[in-house]
C-alpha cells in the first residue's frame, strides 16, 4: 500500500493539485458529516462519539494508550521476527531438498485452508494468558502465506535460468543465491506483506480474547463499556503499530532489493 | 464546386494539411506536420515509414480515434470527427476476446452494431472458409497460430462490410514465412472485396506488393517525402516479388528512407 | 537442480504416484506419532487430545456441530455476497466516474492500512449482539479485497481492445459488458477467494466476541469446558465450511479457464 503511493509519487511527481485535494477534501466532509450529525442528535454520542471527543480522549489518555500500543507493537514484531524466520527457513528446505517439496508443499496448501484464527482459545490453552500465547498465535497465522508464498517464488523460476545456470555448472547453493532468491524477492515481500498483516491480526484477536493488554484488549474493554471514543481514539495508536511495522518492511524491501541488484551487477 | 469540394469528391479518404501535437505548450512534440494524402474509391495505399514517424496517429485520426490540432481528415466526403461505421480497422495484435469462438468473434462487431447475427452467420462463416479456417469456427484464439488469430481479425474487419479499411501493421507481430501467407490472404480477399484501404507498415516488400501507391513517411515530425505508383496489374501474384523491376522499386524506396538519416 | 532434469525424465505413472503417496504418508505419520506420543505419555486430553478422541467427540456431538453450522454459513456467505456486490457496484462508479475515483480511492487504499479486525468490538456495540453485527463485520472486512482488484481489473482491459471498441462505436455499457468486464472476471474471481477466507474470520471473530451460537461461539463453550476435543472438532468442522466454500469459487475459477479457452 504505503510503497504504492511512494511509487505514484516517485514516478511522476503528483500531476495535479486535484489529485491530493480531492481525496483531502472527501476525507474532511466525511469529518464534518460526522461532526454535523452527532450535533444534530441523528446518532447518538454513544455509538457515534463526536470527532472532538475522540481527540480529547486521545489528549487525556495519551500516555496510558502508548502504554498499550507499545505492548501490541512489541509482540507484533516479535511474532512477525520468528514467523520470517521460521516460515523462510522452511522455505528453502522446500526449495532446496526435493523430497521434503513433495512431502511438505502439498500438506501446507491444505493447512492454509484451515481457519487458523479459530484456534486462538486453543493457545491459551497452552501458553496462558501472556505474551507468549499472542506472539506463537500471531506466528501461527502468519507463518503460512509466508511460507507458500515464497516457496511458489523460489520454485518458479524461469527454466531457462535454470538450464543456463547448469550449462555453466553452478552449484545448488549457487543458483539458489545468485539465480532463485533474486528472482523470487518480489513474491517473497508478497507473502511477508501478508503475513504482517496476519500478524497483527493474530495479535489483536489474540488480546481481545485473553483480555489481559494491549490495544485490542483496550477497544474490547471500551466498547464493553460503551465507550466508543475511548474504542476509537485506540483504533488511532493501532494504526501508528501498522504504519510503524509496515514502513519498517518497506525499509527492509527497499534495502533487499539494493542490495541484490549490486550483486548481479558484479 | 470550388477546388475544395472536388478535391473532397474525388478522394475517398483525404488527409488535408493535417498536423498533430502532443502535449501542445513547452512540452510539445511535433507528431505530424502538415500531412496531405488522398486515397482513391477501391485503391490500396501504404504507408512506409520508420518507426515514430506518426503513420499510426495519422490512422488513428482517419479512423476518428484522435483528433487532428490543425487540418481536416474527411472520409467520403463528411469530416470524421468520431469513429464511423464505415471503417473497418485492424491492429498489430488480433486483440480477439479470449472466451469466444472464431466465428463469435468475428460476429463481434455485429452485435456492437445491434444488427441481425442470424443475417450475418453465413457471410462470416464464408470469410472464414475463404481464409481457411473452416475447421476452425468454434475454437477459442488460445487453441489457434498466430498467423489464424490475425486472419480471423481481417474476417472481424470485413464482416460488417465497411467501405474503408485501415490497417495498422497488421501482420508485424507474425514471423516471416506466416506474413508472406498472410500477405496473400489479403491479396486474395482484396480482389475479391474491393475496398478503399490504408496500410501501415515499415516492409517495404510487403508495401510494394501489396499496393497501388506507396506513401513514404519521413521520421518525426512526419511529413510525405515520396508519392510513388506502383505499375504492376492485378491480380497479382506471388512470383513479382522475384523480378527484377519489383527489386528495383524496392531499392528505390530503400534509398528514400535511408536518405533521411 | 538434479532434481528438475529427474522429474522431467521420469514423468512416468511412478512419479505421479509417488507425488501423491509422500504428502499424504508425511499427513498420517503425523496424525499416527501424535496419537501415539498422547497415548505413551498419557498427555492431558484438555491440553492436547489424541486424535481418535477428536473422532470420537464428533460422532458424540454430531447434531450439536451441525445444527451450529448453519449460523456460521450462512452469516459468512451473506456477508461475502453483499460485499462482493456492493464492491463491484462501487468499483464500478470509480471506473466510469474520475472525480468519485480520485475521491475515494486513496482513502480507501490508506483505510487499508488500519488493521480492520479491530473495529469488531464496535460493531457489536453499533448493531447488537445479534447476527447483524456478525454479517455488517464480515462485510465491512471482506469488502477491500473486491473493491481494489475489481477497479484494477477493470482499469487493465487490453487498451487496443477498447479502441476496436471505440472505432465501432460501441456505447460504454456495450463495452463494459461485452469486454471490460469479462476481462476483469478472473481479478474478481481471485479476489473472492481472499473476501470469502476474510468473511469466514470476521463471523469467527464475531462470535469469539459475542454469540449464543455458530461454530465459533462452540469453540468457545468447549474452551470454557475444557473439552478440547470438542474444540478442535469444532475447528475441523469450520474447515469443512471454509473448504466448500473456497471450492465452490476454485470451480467457478476453473469454469473461467475453460471459457477462456485456456484449458
Amino acid at each position: 500500500m504505503l510503497e504504492a503511493i511512494l511509487d505514484k509519487i516517485r514516478a511522476r511527481g503528483i500531476t495535479s493539485a486535484r489529485e491530493v485535494l480531492l481525496p483531502i477534501s472527501f476525507f474532511v466532509f466525511v469529518i464534518i458529516m460526522w461532526q454535523y450529525a452527532v450535533d444534530q442528535k441523528y446518532v447518538p454520542t454513544v455509538i457515534l462519539p463526536p470527532p472532538g471527543d475522540v481527540v480529547a480522549v486521545l489528549q487525556a489518555n495519551r500516555d496510558f494508550m502508548a502504554g498499550h500500543a507499545m505492548s501490541t507493537l512489541y509482540e507484533c514484531f516479535i511474532a512477525f521476527i520468528c514467523a520470517c524466520t521460521l516460515g523462510l527457513s522452511i522455505s528453502c528446505v522446500i526449495t532446496l531438498s526435493y523430497f521434503a517439496r513433495r512431502a511438505i508443499y502439498p500438506n501446507l496448501v491444505i493447512f492454509q485452508l484451515i481457519p487458523a484464527i479459530a484456534l486462538a482459545p486453543l493457545f491459551i490453552l497452552w501458553f496462558g494468558i501472556g505474551t507468549e500465547a499472542r506472539v506463537a498465535y500471531g506466528i501461527c497465522l502468519a507463518i503460512f502465506p509466508i511460507v507458500v508464498s515464497s516457496s511458489t517464488g523460489l520454485l518458479n523460476t524461469g527454466s531457462n535460468y535454470l538450464r543456463l545456470c547448469q550449462s555453466l555448472t553452478a552449484g545448488r547453493w549457487q543458483t539458489f543465491l545468485r539465480v532463485r532468491l533474486p528472482f523470487a524477492l518480489p513474491l517473497i515481500f508478497t507473502g511477508l506483506r501478508i503475513g504482517l498483516t496476519l500478524t497483527i491480526i493474530g495479535v489483536v484477536v489474540g488480546e481481545f480474547v485473553t483480555a489481559q493488554q494491549g490495544i485490542g484488549y483496550l477497544i474490547s474493554f471500551a466498547a464493553s463499556g460503551l465507550e466508543t471514543a475511548i474504542a476509537l481514539a485506540a483504533i488511532v495508536f493501532l494504526l501508528f503499530v501498522g504504519l510503524i511495522l509496515f514502513a519498517a518492511l518497506v525499509c527492509v524491501e527497499f534495502f533487499a532489493f539494493k542490495i541484490f541488484s549490486g550483486v548481479s551487477a558484479e | 464546386m470550388t477546388d475544395q469540394e472536388i478535391l473532397r469528391a474525388d478522394a475517398h479518404v483525404l488527409a488535408d494539411k493535417v498536423q498533430k501535437i502532443f502535449n501542445p505548450g513547452k512540452k510539445q512534440t511535433i507528431a505530424l506536420e502538415s500531412i496531405d494524402c488522398r486515397v482513391r474509391e477501391g485503391e490500396f495505399v501504404s504507408l512506409l515509414g520508420p518507426s515514430g514517424c506518426g503513420k499510426s496517429t495519422l490512422l488513428m485520426m482517419i479512423a476518428g480515434l484522435e483528433t487532428p490540432t490543425a487540418g481536416g481528415v474527411f472520409v467520403g466526403g463528411k469530416p470524421m470527427t468520431k469513429p464511423r461505421e464505415d471503417i473497418g480497422l485492424m491492429f498489430q495484435d488480433p486483440t480477439l476476446l479470449p472466451w469466444k469462438s472464431s466465428l463469435d468473434n468475428v460476429l463481434f462487431p455485429i452485435r456492437i452494431l445491434k444488427r441481425d447475427c442470424d443475417k450475418y452467420q453465413k457471410a462470416a462463416i464464408d470469410l472464414l472458409t475463404r481464409v481457411g479456417l473452416e475447421q476452425f469456427l468454434d475454437k477459442k484464439p488460445a487453441q489457434l497460430s498466430g498467423g489464424m488469430r490475425q486472419r480471423v481479425a481481417i474476417c472481424r474487419a470485413l464482416v460488417y462490410d465497411p467501405e474503408v479499411l485501415l490497417m495498422d501493421e497488421p501482420f508485424s507481430a507474425l514471423d516471416a514465412i506466416t506474413r508472406d501467407e498472410m500477405n496473400q490472404v489479403l491479396m486474395d480477399l482484396w480482389q475479391d472485396f474491393k475496398k478503399t484501404g490504408l496500410f501501415v507498415t515499415h516492409s517495404i516488400r510487403e508495401a510494394v506488393f501489396l499496393s497501388d501507391r506507396v506513401l513514404v513517411m519521413s521520421a518525426r515530425p512526419g511529413r510525405i517525402i515520396e508519392d510513388l505508383k506502383v505499375p504492376f496489374e492485378r491480380p497479382r501474384d506471388f512470383s513479382i516479388v522475384d523480378s527484377a523491376e519489383f527489386n528495383e522499386i524496392c531499392g528505390y524506396l530503400r534509398s528514400k528512407i535511408d536518405s533521411q538519416h | 537442480m538434479t532434481s528438475i532434469v529427474a522429474t522431467q525424465t521420469k514423468s512416468s505413472s511412478l512419479a505421479s504416484v509417488r507425488d501423491a503417496l509422500l504428502p499424504a504418508l508425511l499427513f498420517f505419520s503425523i496424525l499416527g506419532i501424535w496419537e501415539f506420543l498422547t497415548w505413551y505419555t498419557d498427555y492431558p486430553k484438555s491440553i492436547l487430545p489424541r486424535p481418535s478422541a477428536i473422532a470420537l467427540a464428533i460422532i458424540n456431538n454430531w447434531s450439536l456441530l451441525t445444527s451450529n453450522i448453519l449460523p456460521t454459513a450462512s452469516v459468512a456467505l451473506g456477508g461475502f455476497v453483499i460485499a462482493s456486490i456492493v464492491g463491484l457496484g462501487l468499483s464500478l462508479l470509480m471506473t466510469y466516474s474520475k472525480w468519485t475515483k480520485e475521491a475515494l480511492y486513496p482513502n480507501i487504499v490508506g483505510f487499508q492500512i488500519v488493521p480492520k479486525i479491530a473495529w469488531a468490538p464496535l460493531f457489536v456495540l453499533w448493531l447488537g449482539i445479534e447476527f447483524q453485527s456478525r454479517l455488517g463485520f464480515a462485510v465491512f472486512i471482506s469488502i477491500f479485497p473486491i473493491i481494489i482488484s475489481m477497479t484494477a481489473g477493470l482499469k487493465n482491459t487490453d487498451p487496443t481492445l477498447i479502441r476496436l471498441c471505440d472505432s465501432l462505436t460501441a456505447s460504454k455499457l456495450q463495452t463494459l459488458f461485452l469486454v471490460r468486464f469479462p476481462f476483469a472476471l478472473p481479478y474478481l474471481i481471485s479476489a473472492m477467494k481472499m473476501s470469502i477466507t476474510l468473511a469466514m474470520i470476521g463471523v469467527i471473530v464475531g462470535e469469539f466476541i459475542t454469540s449464543q451460537q455458530g461454530l465459533g461461539f462452540l469453540i468457545l463453550v468447549a474452551f470454557g469446558k475444557l473439552e478440547t476435543d470438542l474444540m478442535l472438532a469444532s475447528v475441523l468442522f469450520l474447515c469443512f465450511v471454509g473448504l466448500f466454500f473456497y471450492s465452490l469459487i476454485a470451480y467457478a475459477s476453473y469454469r473461467l479457464e475453460v471459457w477462456f479457452g485456456n484449458k
